[in-house]
């Protein structure tokens, strides 16, 4: 009898498997999981092997010295990484909006007039429509006061733009009443002695004016020609519960495109070009059509280009090639909206622009899988080997399922790439890596959601939403409220949460819950669904999805709380049987190459 | 009938104005009503307990000669939301008016420098 072990390298998690041999029989006798540490393939990992290695041993009681044999897996020799570039912009070249939501803004209406900061109406200003700017150091009394007398004299005061959180206060003691901005933090840039147009719109209800061109057209009387460069201001306006518009002399406006270029695709047989902004679909159907893909590359100098070069040279640095050497394989590509910053906007304003996001995913010459194994073998003194492949070992594991049988497919999910298998009835194994994966699903939330923050958009990818209601309830994103008989901390009163581990993390973002939701969901069928459909028919041995019955998931992703039911309901339309793997009947989804790579092992 | 409004109670040996008198303008700015009684009672956490168990609205602030206190009815007796001393800024008085008023209003409070 002897103790071997099974480990798989993966890209986000290290995991193994301690099994005891006694002849033909292998018997399991518990697991271990840890993070990866370091690149998937370097030395780095040996760390992470050891600690994944000490946790299976600690669940079964046994020492390092009675384990005689690590089995590592010949990992799949592919590498994703995920790009996206935005294919149009905003750009306001003099300032000349602010398009903002105070949470209180004043009165109802719109304004128009000369911009004065308050203290500069004068007698002069008698007959002329003025809107006034208080900046934080005028109290709202005063500010009151002056306004109720300088309308006394004659001066036409038309709205008000207000520094702090004064807009209810100043305009519950004007004698005649206003629309008032407040809250615009940086009134110092307002230009002064320009013709200002405010607009501030009933509660529930969005402002109608200022973000329409021919609104904003009406006001300032403007040209043909100026109504269209004034188009874009219009545009990223839109939604906000009030806004200024001030018309400088140079102001303007441009929605500039960027030459998003061509994606040039060569195929073993077929070549295909085809334009980034034409979308997604016509670039994966091309993608298709030149299957299978040597290379994919953009053309240089536009954001096709430099989308695909960065990929190059992170994938280049990763397996230590030259640039030159890397081929992209596969690609996934994805429509998207973005909130991009408007360039020259006031009060740092948003406006959404198309974008595409790509996972591309690039075809190592090998990974240093041998260098890991010699390497292991020194620092542990434990025979190491490489052991099968992984698609094959994923496959031999899939199969302790309960439930499963030849043949089956699996599609593992991991963090960097899609990878299917499928095992025929006489024990035929072939498989295929795709683009696309975990990874581009946060990056799709990371950047709709406009965070600039890739661990906050992973823990939106995996845990459920609750809106806090009161101190002492929640409401789930499902609807279903859930009470606590202590008091809630009151950071948390009104935000939207994160329910990570038993722990509420609040969002510092704007929008109702169900947008979150809906960007999360939809980032998962982008890529999973699509990848999933697409990984079968490429494995299917008749190259119809149809003709597969069972389906396994394993790996990273299909322990997400939602993914594997997308991937069980778009599957089952093609009458197949798909749903999470549980290997051995305990691990879940986890643990498949691992317990693989035990269970392949045969003794001589 | 009595007013549907947030319920201010203060002790009779202090006056609301100057700084104080920011927390109105606080629930003002929020739009929101409120009703200011005067109490013998001198002990912040009791007047905003009172304040609150009367109010419909089930939120009241107490003004006592320790403090400021922000209540609700359903917490418990003498453990307030909020709490500041009578030496807070302007600013904080006007959040905790504000906070009083989105309490109601299920918005996210302002989180102010310097309470507990």
């Amino acid at each position: 009898m002897k103790l071997i072990v099974g480990i798989d390298i993966g890209n986000a998690t290290t995991e193994s498997t301690l099994a005891q041999v006694a002849g033909e029989k292998v018997q399991v006798l518990s697991s271990g999981i840890v993070k990866t540490t370091g690149i998937k393939g370097t030395k780095e990992n040996i760390k992470g092997v050891f600690k994944s290695l000490q946790k299976a041993l600690e669940n079964c009681g046994k020492t390092l010295e009675e384990v005689s044999l690590i089995r590592i897996n010949e990992a799949a020799p592919v590498i994703g990484d995920v790009a996206m570039e935005t294919i149009t912009e905003t750009i306001i070249t003099e300032s000349t909006m602010i398009g903002h939501n105070p949470s209180t803004p004043g009165g109802i209406g719109i304004g128009v007039g000369i911009s004065l900061p308050i203290e500069d109406i004068k007698k002069d200003h008698v007959g002329v429509e003025v809107i006034a700017l208080i900046n934080k150091d005028v109290d709202f009394q005063v500010a009151a006061g002056t306004i109720n007398n300088l309308v006394k004299m004659g001066v036409n005061i038309t709205g008000a733009i207000v520094q702090k959180d004064d807009a209810v206060l100043i305009n519950n003691r004007l004698d005649r009443k206003i629309p008032i901005i407040d809250e615009v933090l940086h009134i110092e840039k307002v230009p002064v002695n320009m013709k200002t147009a405010i607009e501030v719109s009933e509660k529930g209800k969005v402002i109608s004016m200022l973000s329409n061109p021919y609104g904003i057209a009406t006001l300032f009387d403007l040209t043909p020609e100026e109504t269209k460069m004034i188009m874009p201001l219009s545009r990223a306006l839109i939604g906000n519960r009030s806004a200024v518009v001030i018309k400088t002399p140079k102001g303007d406006v441009k929605s500039k495109i960027i030459p998003a270029g061509e994606l040039n695709i060569t195929g073993e047989s077929k070549k295909r070009s085809v334009r980034v902004d034409r979308g997604s679909k016509e670039i994966m159907s091309a993608i298709k059509a030149c299957h299978p893909v040597n290379d994919i590359y953009g053309e240089t100098g536009t954001n096709a280009g430099g989308m695909l070069e960065k990929v190059r040279v992170v994938m280049a640095q990763l397996t230590d090639q030259n640039v030159k050497n890397i081929k992209i394989q596969d690609l996934l590509a994805v429509d998207t909206f973005v909130p991009q910053k408007v360039v020259g906007g006031m009060a740092g304003e948003f406006a959404m622009e198309n974008a595409i996001g790509v996972a591309a995913m690039v075809k190592a010459d090998k990974l240093q899988m041998k260098m890991v194994a010699s390497n292991l073998e020194e620092k542990l003194d434990i025979a190491v080997e490489v052991g099968g492949v992984e698609a094959e070992m994923a496959i031999i594991g899939s199969l302790t399922t309960p439930g499963t049988t030849k043949p089956l497919a699996i599609l593992d999910m991991g963090a960097g790439s899609t990878d299917a298998s499928i095992i025929t009835k006489s024990g035929e194994i072939s498989s295929c890596h795709l683009a696309g994966a975990g990874n581009m699903v946060t990056m799709l939330i990371d950047r709709e959601l406009g965070l600039g923050d890739f661990d906050l958009a992973e823990d939106i990818k995996k845990y459920p939403l609750a809106k806090v209601e009161s101190l002492f309830h929640i409401r789930h994103e499902d609807g279903s409220v859930q009470f606590f008989d202590t008091q809630l901390d009151p950071s948390i009163f009104a935000r939207i949460v994160i329910l990570k581990d038993g722990e509420m993390q609040p969002l510092e973002i704007d929008g109702n819950i169900e947008k979150i939701k809906n960007i999360r969901r939809e980032a998962k069928k982008k890529v999973f669904v699509e990848n999933g459909i697409r990984a079968l028919v490429r494995i299917s041995p008749t190259s119809n999805i149809r003709d597969i019955d069972y389906v396994v998931l394993v790996g990273g992703s299909a322990l997400d709380f939602e993914i594997p039911q997308m991937i069980t309901d778009s599957l089952a339309h093609y009458g197949i049987v798909a749903g999470r793997g549980n290997i051995r009947g305990v691990e879940g989804p986890r643990n498949a190459v691992a317990t693989g790579l035990s269970l392949s092992y045969r003794e001589g | 009938m009595e007013k549907i409004a947030i319920n201010i109670y203060y002790s009779n040996s202090l006056k609301i104005n100057g700084d104080l008198e920011e927390i109105l303008f606080g629930i003002e700015e929020e739009g929101l009503p409120w009703i200011v009684t005067e109490s013998e009672e001198k002990d912040s956490k009791v007047l905003g307990n009172i304040a609150s168990q009367s109010s419909k609205l089930g939120v009241g602030i107490g003004i006592g000669i320790d403090g400021v206190t922000l209540h609700h009815d359903k917490l418990e007796k003498y453990k307030p939301l909020f709490t500041f001393p009578l030496s807070s800024t302007k600013e904080n008085f006007r959040m905790l008016g504000m906070n009083g008023a989105r309490l109601i209003k299920g918005e996210p409070f302002v989180i102010p420098k310097g309470g507990k």
